[in-house]
C-alpha cells in the first residue's frame, strides 16, 4: 500500500526559483574514480584478498568445501556446548538443510515475534551471504520474507556462510546487484545489510572496543567450490 | 537541545575550555590518530583526488536539482509503503513526530545517532509528552546519562570525557560496579541498552544518505545500534536534513566510500544498512510503519547564495580533525552542536549571526579544512565570506576590530596625527621589548595578538625617517 506524502508542494515551491527545474540532463562528465583493488586483483586471487581484509576487521575465515561444510559448522557450534543456535537460510543443499534442521532453531515467520525472542536467546546466528566484498572483507545480507534481520544482530556470535563465487571486488559491484534487486516491483529486499566484522566502538577515550550492540564475534565460512 | 548548546561569550567559553587539559590532550590525540588512519585508507584506495572530485560533482548536481530529487525520493518511499512529511521548521518536524508517537500510544523510544534531531530539539519535545527517549550510540548514551552533556565532535560526541568520569557517572546513575576499562563500560551499556531495544515501541534514526531513485535510507554505523533501532520497534521514524540525498545507488557507492574513509579511516564501517520501505507483510522483524521526515529548518535559505556549497556537507568530521583551532579550543567552545570549521560556516547560516558572529573568526584561514573535505567544500573561503558579510551588515564585527579600524581611519586621515602616531608607535613598541627580540605581553588591543603569538621586533626607525635621512645624505654626496 502506498504511503502518504504531506506538505511537499508547498515545501518545494518556497525555493523552486533558486534551483534548476525540470528533469536534470544526463550527467555525461561525471568523474568515475577507480579503486586500486582492481590492479591488485590482477596479481592476487579475489578470495585471498577477501580473507586478508577480513582479518583486519577481526573476522576469522575458515576455508572449506560443500562436502565438509556441515563438519565445519559442527566444530564451531561445539564450542558453545548446549547454547541455542539460530539460522535463517534458504538452501538446496540437502546435507546443509538436514544439519540445520537437527542442530539449529530455524527462523520461522508464521511464529511472528517469537522469532525475535528466540534470536535474543541464541548464542550463535548462522546466515548465508548474498554478496561479499574483497576490498573491505564485507558480507552483504539481503533481508526479505523468511530471511530475518535479527539473526545477524542479536546473537553473540555471527557465523556467515560465503560461497566463493559471491565475492566481488568492492562496493560498486554490490550496488549494481542491489539496484537490480530493488528494481523488481514484486519482491525486493526491504533491508540490505553490509556487515564488516563484529560491532565495535571507539567512543570512550578512543579505545577500540569490539562487540557493542551487535555480535561480539564474527566467523566467516568460505565455501571454495560454490 | 537545539543548535545552540552554550550561553555566554565565545571568548569566555574558549578561556574555560582551554583550562581543560584532558579535553585538549584527547582532542589532539584523536586528531593525530584519525588523521593517520584517514591517510592510510585513502592511500590504499588510490587516486583520492578523483574520488573527491566525483563526490563534489554528485553533491553539487543533487543540490542544483533538489526539487527534482526530493520529489523522486518521496515518490519512491511512498511507493514502497513509507510515509513522507516535509517539515519547513523545527517546530513542524517536532509536531509531526509527536503526533505519530501519540497515535501509536507509544512511551518507549530508542534513537540512533542523528545530528538533525539534536538540531530540532526532538528529545525534549518527546519527553514533554511523557516518552522515555534513549540515545543508543555509546558516546551519546554516555552524554545523556551524564545529565545531557552536549556533544563535542560530530563523529565522536563524548571525545572530551575521561573514562574515570564515565565510570563515576555510571556508578551514580546506572548502578555500575566495575572499573573504568572502556571494554567493561561498553559491556554494561550493552546490557542496559539491550533491554531498552527489546522493549521499544518506536525507533528514531538519522539518515546518512537517502537514495532518490530507489527510496532507500542508508545508515552508517559501527556499533550496530541503528540496526537495532530499525529491526525491533514496530514504528520507525527517520529524520533527515533536506540536503541529505543522492540520485542513485551508483552515487551511493562513491559517497559511502568517501564518508567512512574521511570520517574514521575505514574502507567501510561495520554496518552500512540500506532500508527500503517498511517490512513486507510476511516478514517478522523491521518496522510495520515507516515515516521519513524531511527537514528544512533554515537550509533552503542557503540555496542560491554564495554559501550553497555548505549544503554538500556529508558530516564526516574530517575538517574538525585537521583544524588547528578546534585542536586547541575543543568542540564546546563553538557553542553549537556543529563545531569545527563546518560548524563555524553552518551555525550562523542556520541560527543567525546574533549568537554566533564570533565563529567565522575561530579560524586561522590555513585552509587545512578545505584540503581535507571529501566533497571539496571551500570551507575557509566561506569563513571569509561570513566575515565580509558580518562587516557589511554593519556593527557586527568584533569590538576590537571595529575600534582598531576606527582609530586607524581617524589617525590616517590627518597628516599631523599620522606623523606623531607612527613616531610614538616605534618608541612605545621598543619599551615593550624588555630586552627581548619579540613582544609576548602587549597591552590593550595588542593583547589579543600577543595572547596567542609573539609580536615581531619593531624596526629601530621609521621608514619615513630613514628615507628623509637617506635623501639628505644623497644630496650631501652629490655636492
Amino acid at each position: 500500500m502506498k504511503g502518504n506524502i504531506q506538505n511537499r508542494e508547498h515545501f518545494l515551491s518556497r525555493f523552486a526559483d533558486r534551483v534548476q527545474g525540470g528533469v536534470p540532463a544526463k550527467r555525461m562528465n561525471q568523474t568515475k574514480p577507480l579503486s586500486s583493488i582492481y590492479s591488485r586483483l590482477e596479481n592476487e586471487s579475489i578470495e585471498d584478498v577477501f580473507i586478508e581484509n577480513a582479518k583486519t576487521i577481526h573476522a576469522e575465515t575458515i576455508r572449506t568445501n560443500t562436502e565438509n561444510l556441515t563438519d565445519v559448522l559442527e566444530t564451531i557450534c561445539q564450542h558453545v556446548a548446549k547454547d541455542q543456535i539460530l539460522s535463517s537460510i534458504q538452501t538446496d543443499n540437502e546435507q546443509l538443510e538436514n544439519w540445520l534442521s537437527q542442530r539449529t532453531v530455524k527462523w520461522t515467520p508464521p511464529e511472528g515475534d517469537q522469532n525475535i525472542k528466540s534470536a535474543a536467546q541464541s548464542r550463535i546466528g548462522i546466515t548465508y551471504c548474498d554478496i561479499a566484498l574483497a576490498e573491505s572483507g564485507t558480507v552483504v545480507l539481503m533481508n526479505e520474507n523468511n530471511i530475518g534481520r535479527s539473526v545477524s544482530l542479536l546473537p553473540e556470535i555471527h557465523v556467515v556462510i560465503i560461497p566463493q563465487s559471491k565475492i566481488v571486488p568492492r562496493l560498486k559491484e554490490a550496488m549494481t546487484l542491489v539496484d537490480g534487486r530493488l528494481n523488481r516491483v514484486d519482491s525486493f529486499p526491504t533491508c540490505v545489510n553490509f556487515i564488516t566484522g563484529p560491532s565495535n566502538s571507539a567512543d570512550i577515550e578512543f579505545v577500540l572496543v569490539v562487540g557493542v550492540h551487535g555480535p561480539l564475534e564474527t566467523i566467516y565460512v568460505l565455501v571454495e567450490n560454490e | 537541545m537545539s543548535i545552540k548548546i552554550k550561553e555566554g561569550k565565545f571568548k569566555e567559553r574558549v578561556t574555560d575550555e582551554m583550562k581543560n587539559d584532558f579535553m585538549r590532550k584527547a582532542v589532539s590525540g584523536a586528531q593525530d590518530s584519525l588523521g593517520n588512519r584517514r591517510l592510510l585508507s585513502t592511500d590504499k584506495l588510490g587516486d583520492w583526488e578523483s574520488w573527491r572530485t566525483a563526490g563534489n560533482e554528485i553533491r553539487k548536481h543533487t543540490i542544483d536539482n533538489l526539487t527534482h530529487y526530493l520529489t523522486m525520493l518521496s515518490e519512491q518511499i511512498s511507493a514502497k509503503g513509507g510515509h513522507v512529511y516535509f517539515a519547513e521548521t523545527d517546530e513542524d518536524a517536532r509536531n509531526y513526530i509527536k503526533d505519530v508517537v501519540k497515535k501509536k500510544n507509544a512511551k518507549k523510544i530508542v534513537k540512533s545517532k542523528s545530528m538533525v534531531t539534536e538540531e530540532i530539539g526532538l528529545n525534549a519535545a518527546l519527553e514533554e509528552i511523557d516518552c522515555e527517549v534513549i540515545e543508543t550510540d555509546l558516546g551519546e548514551y554516555i552524554l545523556q546519562v551524564d545529565d545531557h552533556d552536549p556533544p563535542s565532535h560530530i563523529v565522536a560526541p563524548a571525545l572530551h570525557k575521561k573514562k574515570e568520569q564515565i565510570r563515576d557517572v555510571f556508578i551514580e546513575k546506572l548502578g555500575y560496579d566495575k572499573t573504568e576499562d572502556p571494554g567493561e563500560l561498553a559491556k554494561h551499556s550493552r546490557k542496559m541498552l539491550r533491554e531498552k531495544f527489546l522493549n521499544a515501541e518506536v525507533g528514531i534514526t538519522g539518515c546518512n544518505f537517502a537514495v532518490a531513485e530507489t527510496g532507500t535510507i542508508c545508515i552508517v554505523t559501527n556499533e550496530g545500534n541503528a540496526r537495532m533501532v530499525t529491526t525491533i520497534p514496530k514504528t520507525q521514524i527517520t529524520v533527515m536534513g533536506m540536503e541529505r540525498l543522492v540520485p542513485s545507488l551508483e552515487d551511493l557507492d562513491i559517497m559511502v566510500s568517501l564518508l567512512t574513509r574521511a570520517a574514521v579511516g575505514q574502507p567501510i564501517s561495520s554496518y552500512v544498512t540500506l532500508l527500503n520501505g517498511p517490512k513486507a507483510e510476511e516478514e517478522v522483524d523491521g518496522p510495520e510503519d515507516l515515516h521519513v521526515v524531511i527537514v528544512d529548518n533554515g537550509r533552503s535559505k542557503i540555496l542560491g547564495t554564495e554559501f550553497q556549497d555548505i549544503l554538500n556537507c556529508i558530516r564526516c568530521g574530517a575538517c574538525l580533525n585537521v583544524c588547528p583551532v578546534y585542536r586547541h579550543i575543543g568542540g564546546h567552545s563553538y557553542g553549537s552542536i556543529y563545531p569545527g570549521p563546518v560548524g563555524a560556516v553552518l551555525t550562523p547560516l542556520l541560527d543567525g549571526y546574533d549568537d554566533h558572529k564570533d565563529l567565522p573568526y575561530a579560524s586561522t584561514l590555513c585552509g587545512a579544512c578545505t584540503d581535507v573535505c571529501p566533497v571539496k567544500i571551500p570551507l575557509h573561503d566561506l569563513l571569509l565570506k561570513h566575515r565580509q558579510e558580518i562587516v557589511e551588515q554593519g556593527g557586527r564585527a568584533p569590538m576590537s576590530e571595529k575600534l582598531l579600524m576606527k582609530a586607524f581611519g581617524f589617525g590616517a586621515s590627518s597628516g599631523g596625527l599620522y606623523e606623531s602616531g607612527t613616531k610614538i608607535a616605534t618608541v612605545s613598541l621598543k619599551m615593550l621589548l624588555r630586552n627581548k627580540e619579540t613582544i609576548s605581553n602587549g597591552p590593550g588591543m595588542m593583547k589579543e595578538w600577543t595572547n596567542s603569538k609573539e609580536f615581531p621586533t619593531p624596526k629601530t626607525s621609521r621608514f619615513r625617517d630613514w628615507m628623509s635621512k637617506h635623501e639628505s645624505e644623497k644630496k650631501h654626496d652629490e655636492r
